[in-house]
């Protein structure tokens, strides 16, 4: 009887928040437990909030959420972690990274290098990429503008700030939270990395068609969510 | 003035030679390495230069060959110093390539003479810097610019109480001795008396600024101070220690019950401050940064000493082995010290570009960069 264990470590917040929403929604009614944590040099400390439900140890999936509050870098993280997890039974060890303030004509480079360092045997263990920044997935769906505000037009996005999120991949954006940030302000609102505003814009997104739309478009949100998938998808002895 | 590079060399050509390689600084430096890597010996081989220059060392030590370049804005300087057996055999002074003081080990030499517009020959007795004892504010003005930086050089070794242990005489305030506030006070445990000294001559302000660096490293205090020491805990004669009121506590918190951390972090918070206020460029030196810090109070006292230091234009050299620390500054200010042998070589990004810029892209932490040897060789 074992229940399948899945590790991701993110910068912050941001992508924190984003993830649960995915995961929940990945998963559907599959009965998974979260364990929300942040880092705090290089230990993990289990963040409860009052409202949240218990962990379930009889959830056939647990997925451990560790918020490295951008002081630690992901990979160091995960590196220094990954043998407590393994010894633990995690089956999946994820890390994911930005590449800002690192330049897009930096990306091969850098993705050549994502595997440097992490161990081949045991515990599968990916380091993955946002390009360049999370927020990149939030400007590709053009379904959420609608609902941060109604004068939000995203067929009007190309003329006024250069990007069409029904034709291009929000991938070759270099700073994707500063443009997301101009397109709330043509309307007198704003996107910030605080957690109300990181709320507010990832309960307004689709969801659902950023598991199966956005993923056509977004390459590295598409290994993401096929390395969450495989998790999922593998079945779990308590399930 | 900086320094900015520094060469030394122990016991030339003998079994028990010791050799630091041509190492450039920056305004802010981190030397990080292995213990016993010669981290320590690093900045004291620059305190000791400082000592030799500004005439705080009794005698010339057993052995030691300097190369020091300092720069004054677009102004150079090189200064070479060799001694042994405690007897000056070389010592040369040049300044944007021209040599203005020259000698050899009979301590006879030449030194350019400003007003005279001339080289004139001297003798300088063989066991004294010629730097030290010929200064001439007339003749040679730029022998002050070295003994400057050497008499504001400060050195401190945060592993160690910082004055903690110390107390003042009450007999010994400066109000009490008349003591002039010019003369420099040196030792770093003398934080009492510098304290005093500074808010006798900069009051209220020095006091805010003090409270402000100890609140931003997680240190809540409404008032600093010196006060008489209790009797009944510090025997003898009438003595002053220095106290903190930590807010939400009603009882003030003075210097022997404050903990090993929180004291050496005032104490470095007074020197600096101390050094701000005069607004006088300077070199200070720090061993084992963050020694005694958890790890957010660590990351604090680096930033805020990082940033204090380059907006008041003083040059900080560290030597540390701690991982937060490390992680808390940025690679470009880094130095990796490594020692084969008895040569000690320090990498940085001048020295090793393309291994600092892989490094970066890596996404790996700084400490990483140091444990994993990543700056010997970069990826494999």
């Amino acid at each position: 009887m074992t229940q399948r264990k899945l590790a991701i470590f993110v910068e912050g917040q941001t992508e924190k928040i984003f993830l649960e929403n995915l995961i929940g929604e990945i998963a559907g009614v599959k009965n998974i437990s979260f364990r929300r944590t942040v880092v705090t040099g290089n230990t993990l400390t289990i963040l409860r909030q009052e409202s949240e439900p218990p962990e379930n140890p009889a959830s056939p999936y647990l997925v451990l959420l560790a918020d490295c509050q951008n002081d630690e870098r992901v990979k160091t993280v995960v590196l220094y972690q990954r043998p407590y997890l393994e010894r633990a039974n995690f089956s999946l060890i994820l890390g994911l990274r930005d590449l800002h303030p690192n330049p897009l004509s930096s990306l091969q480079r850098i993705t050549s290098k994502l595997k440097y360092g992490v161990p081949t045997s045991g515990v599968a263990t990916h380091i993955l990429l946002a390009v360049a920044e999370i927020e990149a997935w939030f400007l590709q769906d053009q379904n959420h503008y609608r609902q941060i505000d109604p004068a939000l037009d995203s067929t009007t996005f190309k003329a006024r700030f250069g990007f069409d999120p029904a034709t291009e991949s929000a991938e070759s954006v270099q700073e994707p939270a500063a443009l997301l940030h101009k397109i709330y302000g043509s309307v007198g609102k704003a996107y910030r990395k605080d957690r109300k505003r990181v709320e507010r814009t990832v309960s307004a997104l689709d969801i659902a068609q950023v598991y199966l739309t956005l993923p056509n478009r977004l390459p590295h949100l598409r290994d993401l969510i096929a390395h969450i998938d495989g998790f999922l998808k593998a079945e779990s002895t308590l399930a | 003035m900086k320094l900015d590079s520094i060469q030394f060399t122990e016991y030339e050509g003998q079994d028990r030679e010791w050799i630091l390689e041509d190492t450039a600084l920056d305004t802010i430096t981190l030397v990080v390495g292995k213990n016993a890597s010669g981290k320590s010996r690093f900045l004291s081989i620059i305190a000791s230069l400082g000592k030799l220059l500004s005439g705080n060392a009794s005698q010339l030590f057993e052995s030691g060959k300097y190369l020091a370049r300092f720069s004054n804005g677009e102004t150079k300087f090189e200064y070479i110093l060799h001694y042994e057996n405690k007897v000056v055999v070389g010592e040369k002074l040049s300044k944007d390539g021209d040599t203005l003081l020259d000698r050899g080990k009979d301590g006879a030499g030449t030194i350019w003479a400003e007003k005279l517009g001339a080289k004139i020959d001297f003798q300088s007795p063989v066991d004294q810097l010629a730097a030290k004892v010929r200064q001439d504010a007339i003749q040679h003005p730029y022998l002050a610019e070295l003994h400057n930086w050497a008499s504001l050089l400060r050195h401190y070794q945060f592993g160690t109480p910082l004055g903690r242990d110390h107390f003042l005489l009450l007999t010994q305030t400066p109000a009490t001795t008349g003591e002039s506030s010019v003369s420099e006070i040196v030792d770093p445990n003398e934080v009492t008396k510098l304290y005093i000294r500074a808010f006798a001559q900069y009051e209220e302000p020095f006091d805010q600024a003090v409270l402000r660096d100890m609140k931003s490293l997680g240190y809540d205090c409404t008032d600093i101070g010196a006060e008489g020491a209790d009797i009944r805990v510090i025997q003898g004669p009438p003595m002053a220690w220095l106290f903190l009121q930590e807010k939400g506590l009603k009882a003030k918190t003075s210097q022997v019950v404050m903990s090993q951390g929180m004291f050496r972090a005032l104490s470095i918070v007074i020197h600096l401050n101390y050094c701000i206020f005069r607004k006088i460029a300077r070199t200070i030196l720090i061993d084992d940064i963050g020694e005694g810090l958890d790890f957010s109070r660590a990351q604090s006292f680096i930033s805020l000493l990082i940033s204090k230091s380059i907006q008041n234009n003083l040059q900080l050299l560290m030597t540390t082995n701690d991982r937060f620390v490390m992680n808390g500054v940025p690679l470009k200010h880094w130095g990796v010290l490594s020692r084969k042998e008895n040569k000690v070589r320090i990498t940085n990004i001048k020295t090793a570009p393309k291994i600092f810029e892989e490094f970066e892209e890596l996404g790996l932490s700084n400490f990483d960069f140091f444990s994993t040897n990543f700056f010997e060789e970069g990826a494999k």
